[in-house]
């Protein structure tokens, strides 16, 4: 999380690379969470800009990077909620339904979004990980995946290396998802 | 199941989930890049503390459907409340307290726009671009200090 924490500290200081970086760690996230609300393609884009825009102004406050999850994700649910009232836009499912009665909806058709909060605790435990790690399994979540050896070259390491290196990543991956779990149910779950 | 297992699973729902999700599109990612370069930490940020599109009850809302949505915005010493009428197509507003001076429409992929401030402290807007948008009220005495709202999707 080391890295997070000082991405987040270069980027309040004005460090463009550094604002980058957190785009490429996160983007995926804050998509997943706007068209998890069920908004269109034009509107999601409006919502994930309108979310990035106010992270730039708020990277100071973000005391504690490990946060920064937990807040992409409030953000971006409630202005994605926002526009999905406005009326003359789709929504699938009703995100206050879910929200406020999230136990009523267990076994319906919203099951679905119950699933994807799961999914955004995973997408949120991956942003997170050492980028070494994030690396390997975006290279393996690749279609095809990539063999050993191309990670191997991508990576720098020794083939030799990998599998132990693997082990530390899922060992890794495993505890920021436990952190990332909690974490969003307090700040996601409970604010609302 | 050992701890070796589990963490097998784990990595196979991880990839799943990487694989399951959509691809972020390359404008949207752009985007999340450029709003790096509209941060503006220098004027006092007035937070967003009502919003009819959310805030009001079932009731009011069937009532107003269909019709205005209301925001209000507060700083330390001024609320803004902004208007988005005739369907979204104008944005009408009102400083409180009024002060003498104008107000500029920011928009990401727009020019701003500015209109003063009447004395009553209203104003408007006869163009509103929908997607990210923020008002920041500029006085016309510089020793009164400016302000502006936070961003908004309409």
């Amino acid at each position: 999380m080391i890295d997070v924490d000082d991405l987040v500290a270069r980027a309040a200081d004005g460090e463009e690379a550094a604002w980058a970086a957190l785009v490429d760690r996160f983007a995926s996230l804050v998509w997943s969470v706007v068209r998890s609300v069920g908004l269109g393609e034009s509107d999601a884009a409006d919502v994930s800009q309108t979310t990035w825009m106010r992270l730039a102004e708020h990277l100071r406050e973000l005391k504690d990077a490990a946060r920064l999850s937990a807040w992409l994700v409030t953000t971006a649910r409630r202005e994605a909620i926002r526009v999905s009232r406005l009326g003359v836009r789709q929504v699938p499912v009703d995100p206050w339904e879910w929200l406020e009665h999230p136990g009523d909806v267990l076994d319906g058709p919203e099951s679905r979004v119950l699933a994807s909060e799961r999914d955004l605790a995973v997408q949120a435990a991956v942003a997170l990980l050492p980028p070494r790690c994030r690396q390997m399994l975006l290279a393996l979540a690749a279609d095809p995946p990539s063999t050993y050896a191309e990670i191997s070259r991508s990576l720098g390491v020794p083939v030799g290396s990998i599998g132990p290196t693997r082990s530390r990543c899922l060992d890794r991956l495993e505890r920021l998802l436990k952190e990332q779990t909690e974490g969003l149910l307090d700040d996601v779950g409970l604010r609302f | 199941m050992s701890e070796e297992a589990q963490l097998e699973g784990l990595l196979q729902e991880a990839l799943s989930v990487l694989r399951r999700a959509e691809p972020v599109p390359a404008g949207v990612l752009a985007a999340a890049r450029t709003s790096f370069g509209w941060r503006d930490v220098v004027d006092a940020v007035a937070d967003l503390e009502f919003d009819s599109a959310v805030d009001d009850d079932d009731l009011a809302r069937v009532r107003n459907a269909g019709s205005e949505r209301r925001l209000r915005f507060r700083a330390t010493h001024a609320v803004t409340e902004l208007r988005v009428i005739d369907g979204g197509r104008r944005l009408a507003g009102r400083l409180e307290p009024p002060i003498a001076g104008s107000v500029i429409l920011r928009h990401p992929a727009r020019p701003d726009v500015t209109v003063s401030i009447d004395r009553l402290g209203q104003f408007l807007f006869e163009e509103l671009p929908s997607g990210p948008v923020r008002v920041v009220a500029v006085p016309s005495d510089p020793h009164v200090s400016g302000f502006q709202t936070e961003w908004v999707t309409v």
